[in-house]
């Protein structure tokens, strides 16, 4: 910094916790406002907008400027920052008329079925009457308004964040109740006459004058802390409290008393009066049809899915032909680097290609492509080169075995996977991750290359099928623009295939297919369609789900086969069991463990603390809430069934956990990849990389924000678990206590998960991929 | 009662709604925003600077804490803003924290501030050095560390967000289920967003 005044000018803070919170209630706004806009432009103009964006703005000010930087060392800019929030704030957010625009500018379903509800519950309506009565909101303003200033409550708000936060939200909460009945923004019905508003001001002013009064003419500092911050202006700590009671006094004055000149105006223009009464009585907006009482909550209509082929730039990227063959391509060679660093280059995991990029980095990027794109991995899958050589060379011509068409070889993979990936600590041997990779390449040779189809994909490849319950979560989809189009085709090209292009290996129909269970985001059927109506779509994350779990009667027989239920719940309690392996309290239970039983190696203690987290224990609970959920509910429904029915529900929550483990690695050892690539070349022979930078691998990135985070991703796994297990319940129209108890054994091992997922995310960690080893995270 | 008090009190029933809805949403910033300031530890003039020491709240306990410094000239109001600071703890049993305190790390960038770990509570012996082009000066004072509080409570908003989620739904849920069992189909009672012209 070069000057005090740079110093404090550029004391803004920019807090995403502040920030995304307000964007995202700016863009509801937004939205809502332009329906209306187009509906009644005379009702929501430009001056609506603008005045609500400024209101924001303000409170953002208040709470992210240098206003909040220094109000703990001089009284006058806290003062200064309450006045917006009381006085500048409230009014310029009421006058933008908000109730309209941000229901409007809500998800339709949501709207209907999320908030209306409660808009219509006559509990909700009668505390609402009390709240809303004039006499409340200026006794709440007044209230809050003079506890906050007693010097023991200031204090306590200095001293404590937790309390100054209390505080602000309070001023906050009573001044929108307080302007509510001055600025009566539409649609407003008044419970007293508009005249009433005058002294209601004259008494929130009087109330104001003689606190700022005392603040003014007081003899002693009234705010002990004050007397000990450094004095960065020449004000002593007394005059500075007279600075903003006097500030206090004038600005808050003319915010009270040029609203009662005005009403008073208004008061006594007849006109105005009668026109008031009839724009608030006669003609409400929120218009009430007593002869049909039927929703008619306008939400934004449900719009059609967002189409990525039909975009100019993307479209023409992704429905490039060679596409795939192009990322195939770059994978490919990464993974001969990652091979031949694993076999002949430096065998210390941290300083090895093998030991870094597939571990920390492909993990973690696979995990947020799987967020915020889908399969990704499966589209740009380096084994295809095999599976294509396999197909060359090899026969190819047996179908897989009738009784082997399902998951359970992929489970046992799978768990096998796991398993071996701790005991043998893959994660720290480059060679053993080398010779992984070449296992798969020779395995994806092997079976496509004696089988027909993509066997390997769909039965056999561990990582294929994590891909595929995964991208469950994803926005991205490769569906049909236009049902009505297949209903006439004949051909079926999709699935079948045409001289020009392969259909779809795995076998999905495309207008049967129902989520991403199995697809490979190969894009073959989209360019085998003759009538062009496959494409890659868009939607929320998870909107899939909701969608599969939400249909009356599931379309497709996957989500009812018990196999992928098995796949399921496996990775669901692989997520939490791979992450709970890395904490130090569970490795050091091992060596106790090991100690205990006199055992010369960990191998025998982890193998059975897999089969016990991933097999038995599973097994255990999945039975039990089968078991009792039927009771409960009074289902008639077998156990696999049951089963099968909630496991698609439990893809978030595992979901989540899977994200917040691969992306810790990733935030934390990213850099990792810098020095690695580095030594890797140099050793090669290649110098212009420079000299491997050691200390990237070593520094531990501050990221005390990272616990706020996995918990919050964490809690809305366990939320959209949830969701998708009550609309699983509701499917089978019970009673809502029925549904609910249904639900309620599903519901409890979901907490359960989320707990441990708590426990874990605050455990120490032992940093793999890193050369440092245990992190403490909090 | 008139229709005209029915549908007055139908509206003025919304203002809770309305109310609750902007509360909620504007209230979001405040509830998650970082206080201002901090808490005066101790102030020192020592060779030509006069220095403060803040931490975010007191008492301080094991785990990332937030340690400022303010270097000033005595006697005057002029904060020093081109010194190197650095903080370093000890405690009893020998165990050292050292950090760069510097004004990128600082909310208040009249503040050198340094992110530190202390891995455990007890008494630690804090010493702050200060240089500036040739003028050196050390402060030096007692650091109480109180005993942890659950890691969770700092969290608490977050860990409690899913309960509260869980309880909106099923009261949600009631409600719903209660109008479906009068016989209504309708969720808002007929009232209607669309706007008149």
């Amino acid at each position: 910094m070069d000057t005090i005044t740079d110093a404090v000018f550029s004391s803004w803070e920019f807090n995403p916790w502040v920030l995304l919170p307000t964007l995202t209630l700016g863009i509801i706004y937004a939205r809502g406002w332009r329906q209306l806009h187009r509906r009644a432009p005379h009702r929501f103009g430009f001056s609506r907008l603008m005045a609500f964006y400024a209101g924001l703005i303000t409170i953002l000010c208040a709470f992210l400027s240098p206003l909040d930087a220094f109000a703990g060392w001089l009284l006058t800019v806290h003062m200064i920052q309450h006045l917006l929030l009381m006085m500048a704030a409230p009014p310029l957010v009421l006058y933008g008329a908000p109730y309209l625009p941000l229901l409007s500018g809500l998800p339709r379903r949501f709207l209907i079925d999320g908030v209306g509800p409660f808009l219509a519950s006559t509990t909700l309506r009668k505390v609402g009457r009390f709240v809303a009565h004039p006499a409340f909101c200026l006794s709440a303003f007044v209230f809050t308004n003079i506890v906050w200033h007693l010097p023991a409550m200031y204090e306590l708000a200095l001293r404590s964040p937790t309390w100054h936060r209390v505080e602000h939200l309070s001023f906050l909460t009573t001044s929108l109740l307080f302007w509510y009945p001055v600025i009566e923004p539409h649609p407003w019905a008044a419970r007293a006459p508009r005249w009433v508003i005058i002294p209601y001001l004259f008494l929130a002013d009087f109330q104001n004058t003689a606190l700022s009064a005392f603040l003014i003419f007081y003899e002693r500092v009234l705010y002990p802390t004050y007397e000990t911050v450094p004095r960065i202006t020449g004000l002593t700590p007394l005059e500075d409290q007279a600075a903003a009671g006097a500030l206090m006094w004038v600005a808050s004055s003319v915010f009270f008393l040029v609203p009662v000149g005005m009403i008073t105006i208004e008061v006594l223009s007849t006109r105005r009066v009668a026109v008031s009464r009839t724009r608030n009585h006669v003609a409400p907006t929120l218009s009430v049809r007593p002869e049909r009482r039927r929703t008619v909550l306008r939400g934004p209509r449900r719009s059609a899915p967002l189409d990525l082929l039909s975009l100019p730039l993307v479209g023409r990227v992704l429905g490039w032909s060679h596409f795939r063959r192009a990322t195939q391509t770059l994978m490919f060679l990464l993974a001969l680097l990652v091979v031949a660093d694993g076999l002949w280059g430096h065998q210390m995991a941290s300083m090895n290609l093998a030991g870094v990029l597939p571990w920390t980095h492909w993990r973690g990027l696979g995990v947020l492509a799987l967020l915020a794109v889908g399969n990704v991995f499966c589209m740009a899958c380096p084994f295809n080169f095999a599976r294509e050589l396999g197909r060359r060379v090899l026969p190819s011509r047996w179908s897989w075995p009738r009784r082997l068409r399902s998951k359970w070889v992929a489970v046992a993979l799978l768990f096998i996977f796991f398993w071996a990936y701790e005991a043998f600590s893959l994660w720290d041997s480059p060679r053993g991750t080398a010779m992984l990779v070449i296992g798969y390449f020779a395995a994806a040779l092997a079976v496509d290359g004696f089988f027909k189809g993509a066997s390997f994909c769909k039965y056999i490849c561990p990582i294929g099928q994590y891909q595929f319950v995964q991208s469950l979560i994803s926005p991205l989809e490769v569906g049909v623009r236009n049902l009505e189009v297949c209903g006439t085709c004949k051909t079926h090209d999709c699935l079948r295939g045409n001289d020009r292009r392969r259909g779809c290996e795995l076998e999905l129909f495309q207008p049967r297919k129902s989520g991403n269970m199995d697809c490979t985001f190969c894009l073959d059927c989209v360019h085998a369609c003759p009538h062009e109506n496959v494409s890659l779509l868009a939607s929320l994350p998870g909107r899939q789900l909701v969608r599969i779990e939400g249909s009356r009667k599931r379309p497709h027989s996957l989500f009812r086969r018990f196999d992928i239920a098995v796949l399921i719940f496996l990775l669901v309690f692989a997520a939490f069991a791979s992450a709970g392996g890395m904490v130090e309290p569970v490795q050091a239970w091992e060596q106790s463990l090991r100690a205990t039983f006199a055992l010369s190696s960990t191998q025998p203690v982890i193998a059975g603390l897999y089969l016990l987290t991933m097999l038995l224990l599973p097994a255990l609970l999945v039975g039990a809430c089968a078991r009792l959920g039927r009771n409960f509910g009074g289902v008639p429904a077998g156990w696999r069934e049951s089963i099968s029915t909630f496991a698609p529900a439990f893809v978030p929550l595992g979901f989540s956990m899977w994200l917040i483990h691969f992306s810790y690695h990733l935030l934390m050892g990213g850099m990792t990849a810098v020095p690695v690539i580095q030594r890797a070349a140099t050793d090669a022979g290649i110098g212009i990389f420079g000299a491997p930078d050691w200390s990237l691998s070593s520094t531990m990135p501050s990221l005390d924000w990272l616990p706020s985070l996995e918990l919050l991703l964490l809690g809305c796994g366990l939320l959209f678990t949830l969701y998708v297990g009550w609309r699983s319940a509701s499917r089978f129209r019970l009673g809502f206590a029925r549904t609910l108890g249904l639900l309620a054994p599903w519901a409890a091992l979901a907490c359960v998960l989320y707990t441990a997922g708590v426990w874990i995310i605050f455990q120490p960690m032992q940093m793999r991929g890193m050369m440092m080893m245990v992190h403490e995270m909090n | 009662m008139t229709k005209l008090r029915i549908e007055s009190r139908r509206l003025t029933g919304h203002s809770l709604s309305r109310l609750l809805l902007i509360a909620l949403f504007l209230s979001t910033p405040s509830l998650v925003v970082r206080a201002d300031g901090g808490v005066v530890l101790w102030q020192q003039t020592t060779g030509p600077f006069t220095v403060t020491l803040f931490s975010t709240e007191l008492p301080l306990r094991p785990g990332p804490a937030d340690i400022s410094v303010l270097v000033e000239r005595p006697g005057g109001h002029s904060p020093v803003m081109d010194a190197q600071v650095s903080v370093e703890l000890e405690n009893e049993g020998g165990m050292t924290v050292n950090a760069e305190a510097t004004h990128d790390q600082a909310r208040n960038k009249l503040l050198y501030c340094s992110l530190l770990n202390l891995p455990a509570a007890g008494r630690w012996k804090m010493r702050l050095n200060v240089s500036r082009g040739g003028e050196r000066a050390e402060a030096s004072g007692d650091l109480n560390v109180a005993e942890p509080r659950p890691a969770l409570l700092p969290y608490w908003e977050l860990v409690s967000f899913p309960p509260v989620v869980m309880i909106l739904f099923l009261i949600n849920q009631c409600l719903r289920n209660r109008r479906t069992a009068h016989g209504s189909h309708s969720l808002n009672d007929g009232v209607s967003l669309k706007t008149r012209r």
